[in-house]
């Protein structure tokens, strides 16, 4: 049996639990990725093809050279960092940051999320600077959007909506709370607030007066996320139960047209660039549109991805990606033939993403990210299924899907591993965008715990390292549970070693 | 843990095996704002208030691959021992490791 490293997003309170999505009533298995199953071929005999399908062809094992060397001949890297700013949860007097969305206007990048609405100042995209957080008692934002260079709704699926003042980004102003429920996606276009809301569809609202004032309400959605940007007067909902749905705004009153089913699995966000729509499609990647006729668009390419796509920014050609995992930039100039950049591994979840042609930024659990893309520049990219393997005691293989999702050809140039596994592969070279095969095996024994160490020429991660274990019972199973006491919202004192003698149950939650 | 999980022990655990086991909820947030969380979800189990997460951390230094990642539910035996650890909602699973601790 292998074990993968789960991928655990936040906590989303509705309507149903991480990994399912609502179709009609039901909250179903969503295709949410991470810790999908990308190990273990169709047999572990035939290669996979682009897109991970067995193509019947028989797999030649090729053993690693032994030893974890890093390359001395890397190319050099398309996409680096220029600065990141820390809002985490360690920090004393302030709010976990947990990035879920990033909107700019002018100088200013809003990132909201747990932390609430936080101005970001990126006037020097590589020294970003926090100005506030705003305001922690509405808890967890999802969206924002600016409805002037000095308003700006945020939506919150639990508590509804609320219209600020950003005329001082330091001191952020409540102008108007709508309570509700159910909010997600924001648009504003031509003087009117267009959101999605389960359960409702659309809901229009005039922010004239300082104040939302719903006007009009569109009946037609199941399960809507996140509304694009318009073209040609025509925006797109992302709704993971009905796919993409057109949200015509040409006529005096907004309507929907048919919806457009998604291959690929359930749209989670939607962005579009000029005539060209993206859907982000968890594991199933990011579906391409394109709508010569906007109320018909067509899906021309589906984009793999490395971990579970959720949301998707297109500017001037590029399209980057956000996937929990990391974040990927793809050329989209021909949105038919969408062609790797770049793929980073992030230290911690990337959650959203925004990009201005080059220039990217990226909200994760505790950063703002401010990032710089070279399509000049090519380099390979390893992408593993994980970090954390675990073999079979009694000896046996495991099997990891990799892929190449940089933009030059990867070469697999040696590995080392603990507990005598030897390591082999489909092929000791892929393309961009290949998949291939890595084997790991066993000989059996006692079990261990120990490394694993794969060299390529990947620029970003020369050396890629994992733990593997076999046989090793988790440690912490059995030993003497740290004593605490701590106080109950009615003051009442918790010795969990005054519970001896009956089992006690410790539910880690948070409201959010 | 998210809230309509806590719930979920509440509705469904706390019923059946309140009597044997005692379930506790925790959260590193303000307690105002947990006050009126338990109201608004009608929770009976109580809220421990846990500031900075010190006691989370205790435990999750314990672990081989530690989190800060919700949902983390423990179950501590009769000996004081942890006897249980999931980093994802499975109620029915907690339920079954609940059931065999009583058994024992």
């Amino acid at each position: 049996m292998l074990w993968l490293a789960l991928s655990l997003p936040a906590c989303q309170r509705f309507p149903c639990q991480e990994g399912e999505l609502l179709v009609g009533e039901e909250c179903v298995a969503a295709n949410t990725g991470g810790d999908t199953a990308e190990t273990g071929g169709p047999d572990d005999t035939s290669t996979p093809d682009d897109t991970g399908e067995d193509t019947g062809t028989p797999i030649q094992w090729q053993p690693l050279a032994s030893g974890c060397e890093p390359p001395t001949d890397l190319a050099g890297d398309p996409l680096v960092e220029l600065a990141a700013v820390y809002k985490g949860q360690d920090v004393p007097g302030e709010t976990f940051a947990e990035i879920v969305d990033l909107d700019k206007r002018g100088d200013w990048i809003l990132g909201t999320g747990q932390g609430g609405l936080m101005p970001f100042d990126v006037s020097d995209p590589s020294d970003p600077q926090f100005a506030s957080f705003f305001p922690e008692r509405m808890g967890r934002y999802y969206k924002s959007e600016w409805a002037s260079d000095t308003r700006v709704v945020l939506s919150h699926r639990d508590r509804g909506l609320e219209l600020v003042d950003l005329s001082d980004p330091s001191a952020v102003a409540p102008l108007h709370f709508a309570n509700g429920w159910g909010y997600e996606g924001l648009l504003f276009h031509e003087g009117l607030l267009y959101t999605t809301r389960r359960g409702v569809g659309v809901e229009v609202y005039d922010l004239s007066s300082d104040t939302l004032s719903l006007v009009d309400s569109v009946s037609g959605l199941d399960a809507p996320w996140e509304i694009s940007a318009p073209h040609n007067g025509v925006a797109y909902i992302a709704d993971a139960a009905l796919g993409l749905v057109p949200l015509n705004l040409r006529g005096e009153s907004a309507t929907l047209g048919t919806p457009v089913p998604v291959d690929g699995g359930g749209p989670l966000h939607v962005s579009a660039d000029g005539g060209a729509v993206f859907v982000a499609v968890g594991a199933g990647g990011v579906a391409v549109f394109e709508t010569s006729d906007p109320l018909a668009p067509t899906q021309v390419a589906l984009i793999p991805v490395g971990g579970s796509a959720v949301m998707t920014s297109a500017d001037s050609g590029l399209l980057w990606i956000a996937d929990n995992e990391g974040i990927a930039v793809w050329d989209v100039s021909d949105p038919a033939d969408p062609q790797p950049v770049a793929r980073e591994i992030t230290d911690q979840f990337a959650l959203s993403i925004l990009g201005e042609g080059t220039q990217g930024y990226v909200g994760d659990w505790n950063y703002l990210r401010s990032v710089a893309v070279d399509p000049s520049v090519k380099a390979p990219h390893l992408e593993m299924p994980g970090d954390r393997f675990i073999l079979p005691v009694d000896g046996g293989t495991q099997t990891l899907r990799i892929q190449n999702l940089g933009s030059d050809t990867l070469e697999l140039r040696g590995a080392s591993a603990d507990g005598g596994v030897t390591v082999e592969a489909s092929s000791l070279s892929l393309a961009p965008g290949e998949a291939g095969w890595l084997r790991l095996s066993y000989g059996g024994g006692e079990g261990f715990r120990g490394g694993l160490c794969v060299a390529s020429n990947d620029s970003d991660q020369p050396l890629f390292t994992a733990e593997i274990e076999a046989g090793v019972d988790d440690p912490v199973i059995g030993q003497p549970a740290p004593d605490f006491v701590l106080q109950d919202l009615d003051g009442n004192s918790h010795s969990l070693s005054d519970q001896l003698g009956h089992p006690v149950v410790l539910a880690y939650f948070a409201t959010w | 843990m998210c809230p309509s999980e806590v719930s979920d022990i509440d509705d469904i655990l706390v019923p059946e095996l309140g009597d044997q086991v005692s379930f506790w909820a925790i959260s590193d947030e303000d307690p105002q704002l947990l006050g009126e969380f338990r109201e608004a979800f009608d929770l009976s189990l109580p809220i421990l208030v846990d500031p900075g997460r010190k006691v989370q951390g205790q435990y999750q230094q314990t672990m081989a691959f530690p989190t800060a990642a919700y949902p983390q539910t423990y179950v501590v035996d009769a000996q004081g021992k942890l006897l249980y650890y999931n980093n994802v909602h499975d109620i029915e699973e907690l339920r079954l490791v609940l059931e065999g601790a009583l058994a024992e």
